[in-house]
C-alpha cells in the first residue's frame, strides 16, 4: 500500500472516531428527548433525525455545500471564529458526516430508552436519585446494548460514506482523501490491486466488528420488563 | 417534628372521572386507603409520592408544602422524604439484591432513622438473596427485597402501593409477616393502598375508603369498614363484620391465638407475630356466623360469644335475615334463615349466643 492511501486510512478512522464520540454526545440527550417527550412537535423531529435514511447524499451534500459557503450564516460563522472555510476541510466533513449518521446513532439509543421505560425511571426517583443520577446508574447501563449498537452503526456508516464526502469535501489528500474516495480513486484509474487492498481492509475491519458486536449482545443479554 | 396527617386538597382529572380529595389523611402507625378497583386510590397515592402533578390544589407534610398548584410549587419525587413501594418490586435488574439495597441506602441520610443496612438485611431475611439478580427471585422473595429497599431510603413516610396485590395466597402468606407492624417496628407512619379486605383488617389501624375519587370515610378500621359494609351491602364489600380484640394467649399445643372480646373469647389458627395484650382486628364473614337461642353444648364451634340482638333486616326474595349483634363492644354480622330465625322467634333486644366457626379467621 502507498503513503496516500495510509494516509487516507488513518484519515478516515480518525473522522469515524471523531463523529462517533460527537454524535453519542449530541444523539443521546436528543433520544432521551425523543422517548421521553410528550409534544406534538415529535414526530416531525423524528422525521427530520431520519431524513439523511432517504435523502440521495448527493443531496444532503448539495445542501450542506450551499450551507458552509463564506457568504451563508453557518459558514461565515466558521470563517470569522476559525480564520478557514467549511466547504472541502476536514472540519466540514465531520459536521457532515454528523448530520449524515445521525439517524443510526440517535434512533437504537431512543428504542433502548424507550424500552428501559418510565417504572424504572419512577423508582430510581422514589430512592432519592436526582434525574441525571438516575440516568447514569439506571438508565444508561441498561442501555448499554444501545449505546454499542448506536456506536458501531455510527462508526461504521461514517467509514462507509461516500456520495457526501465528494460533495463537500472532495479528494485533498490528507484532509478530505477518505478510503471510499480513494478506492473510487483507484478503480477509476484500472489500479485493481491498491483498491482490492483497501476494499479487503473495510471488510474485514465491519466484519470483526459486527462480530464483536453481536458475541456481546450474546453474553451481556439484560432483560428489561 | 411530630406530624400526624398529610394535608391534602388536589385534584386531577382521569379518564372517566376525578380524583378530588380534601381530607386531612390520618398518620398514626398504618393507614390504609381502601376502595374498589379504579376508585383513584394509586392515583392518589401518586400524587403524594410526587410522581404526578394535580391539576389543582395543594399537598403539605407537616410545615413541608410539596405542592402548590396556585404558587407553582412542586417538590419533585426525588426530593421528598417519602418511600414507595411499588405493586411490581421495580428491583434494578442490572444490579443485585445487595446493590440494589445500597443504591438506596447511599441515597439517603443514616441520621434519619435508627437502622443499618444490616439491620434491614436481618429484618427481612435477605442474607441468602443478597447475590441474587432480582430476575431468578420468587414473586415473594422479589416484594420482600423491594420493601427492604424502600426502607432503607430511611422515609418519613411510607406509600405502599398494593405490595401484595401480585402475589398469590401463598406468597402473600410469606410475606404478610414482614409488613405486619411495620411503622412500629422502624418508627414510619405507612399509607397502604389495597383493595383487599383481609389485608386492610390485619395491617391498618386506620383506614380511608375511596370511592369513585372521592373520600367517604375515614376513621378506625373496623369502624368505617363496618360503617361501610353494613349501608352498602349493595356493593361489593359484603365483607361481614370486623372486630377489635385483645391477644388473651397463644395455645401452642392446640396451635391456636386466644382472643378475647366482649364477655367471650375466640380462637384464631396460632400466629404468634401478635403479642399477648396487642389489639388486633378480626374479620368475620356474616355467613360463619350462627345464632343459637341458649348456650349450646356438645358443638364443635369452639367460639361462643353472648351477645345481643340490636337489628334485622329480612331480605325480601331470599331465604335469609341479615342480623347485626353486639357482643361487648363489639358488632357482628349474621345470616340466617328466615325459617331459622322465626322457629328461635329472634327479636331485636333479645339475648343470644353467636356461634362463629374458627375457620372463618383466617385473615
Amino acid at each position: 500500500m502507498t503513503p496516500p492511501d495510509f494516509s487516507a486510512l488513518w484519515l478516515t478512522f480518525r473522522l469515524a472516531f471523531l463523529v462517533t464520540v460527537i454524535l453519542l454526545v449530541i444523539g443521546t440527550p436528543l433520544a432521551w428527548w425523543l422517548a421521553n417527550t410528550r409534544t406534538r412537535l415529535k414526530p416531525a423531529v423524528e422525521a427530520i433525525v431520519a431524513l439523511p435514511l432517504v435523502l440521495p447524499p448527493t443531496v444532503l451534500g448539495f445542501y450542506l455545500l450551499i450551507l458552509f459557503n463564506p457568504n451563508s450564516g453557518l459558514g461565515g460563522f466558521w470563517l470569522s471564529v476559525t480564520g478557514d472555510t467549511l466547504g472541502f476541510s476536514f472540519a466540514g466533513l465531520v459536521i457532515a458526516s454528523v448530520i449524515y449518521s445521525l439517524p443510526f446513532a440517535v434512533q437504537p439509543l431512543q428504542a433502548a430508552f424507550e424500552s428501559v421505560g418510565k417504572n424504572l425511571m419512577e423508582a430510581a426517583a422514589s430512592l432519592r436519585a436526582a434525574p441525571l443520577d438516575a440516568f447514569f446508574t439506571v438508565a444508561a447501563p441498561l442501555s448499554a446494548r444501545g449505546f454499542l449498537t448506536a456506536a458501531v452503526l455510527s462508526f461504521a456508516h461514517t467509514l462507509g460514506e461516500f456520495g457526501v464526502v465528494l460533495m463537500v469535501g472532495g479528494a485533498i489528500p490528507g484532509e478530505t482523501r477518505v478510503v471510499s474516495i480513494a478506492i473510487y480513486e483507484h478503480v477509476e484509474t484500472l489500479r485493481y490491486g491498491e483498491a482490492h487492498a483497501l476494499s479487503l481492509i473495510l471488510l474485514a475491519f465491519s466484519f470483526v466488528v459486527l462480530m464483536v458486536v453481536y458475541v456481546f449482545n450474546r453474553r451481556h443479554r439484560v432483560h428489561v420488563h | 417534628m411530630f406530624i400526624d396527617g398529610i394535608d391534602i386538597a388536589a385534584r386531577r382529572d382521569l379518564s372517566g372521572f376525578a380524583l378530588d380529595v380534601d381530607r386531612k389523611i390520618p398518620l398514626s402507625g398504618c393507614t390504609a386507603i381502601f376502595g374498589p378497583s379504579g376508585a383513584g386510590k394509586s392515583t392518589l397515592l401518586r400524587l403524594i409520592a410526587g410522581f404526578d402533578r394535580p391539576d389543582a390544589g395543594r399537598i403539605a407534610f407537616g410545615d413541608a408544602l410539596w405542592c402548590d398548584m396556585s404558587a407553582s410549587v412542586f417538590t419533585p419525587a426525588h426530593q421528598r422524604p417519602v418511600g414507595y413501594m411499588f405493586q411490581d418490586g421495580r428491583l434494578f435488574p442490572h444490579l443485585s439484591v445487595e446493590k440494589n439495597l445500597l443504591y438506596a441506602d447511599r441515597r439517603s441520610n443514616a441520621g434519619d432513622a435508627p437502622y443499618t443496612v444490616s439491620d434491614i438485611v436481618e429484618a427481612f431475611d435477605l442474607k441468602p438473596l443478597l447475590d441474587r439478580r432480582p430476575d431468578t427471585l420468587s414473586g415473594g422473595e422479589r416484594q420482600r427485597a423491594a420493601l427492604a429497599r424502600t426502607m432503607l431510603t430511611r422515609p418519613k413516610l411510607l406509600l405502599l402501593d398494593e405490595p401484595l396485590s401480585a402475589l398469590d395466597r401463598g406468597r402473600k402468606a410469606e410475606i404478610m409477616p414482614y409488613l405486619d407492624n411495620l411503622a412500629g417496628r422502624f418508627g414510619v407512619p405507612a399509607l397502604y393502598v389495597s383493595h383487599n379486605v383481609d389485608e386492610i383488617v390485619r395491617l391498618a389501624d386506620e383506614t380511608v375508603i375511596l370511592k369513585a375519587g372521592r373520600v367517604e370515610a375515614v376513621g378506625a378500621t373496623a369502624a368505617v369498614l363496618n360503617a361501610y359494609g353494613v349501608d352498602a351491602s349493595t356493593e361489593a364489600f359484603d365483607m361481614g363484620a370486623v372486630v377489635t380484640g385483645v391477644v388473651a394467649d397463644h395455645d401452642e399445643a392446640y396451635h391456636l391465638t386466644r382472643v378475647a372480646l366482649g364477655d367471650g373469647v375466640i380462637s384464631l389458627p396460632i400466629n404468634k407475630q401478635k403479642s399477648v395484650g396487642e389489639a388486633v382486628n378480626i374479620r368475620i364473614d356474616a355467613r360463619n356466623v350462627a345464632i343459637a337461642a341458649s348456650a349450646p353444648q356438645d358443638i364443635s364451634i369452639r367460639n361462643v360469644l353472648p351477645a345481643v340482638i340490636t337489628t334485622m333486616k329480612r331480605r325480601p326474595d331470599s331465604p335469609f335475615v341479615d342480623i347485626v349483634l353486639r357482643a361487648g363492644d363489639a358488632t357482628l354480622q349474621a345470616q340466617v334463615t328466615k325459617a331459622a330465625s322465626d322457629d328461635l322467634s329472634l327479636a331485636p333486644g333479645g339475648s343470644v349466643y353467636a356461634l362463629v366457626k374458627t375457620a372463618s379467621f383466617e385473615i
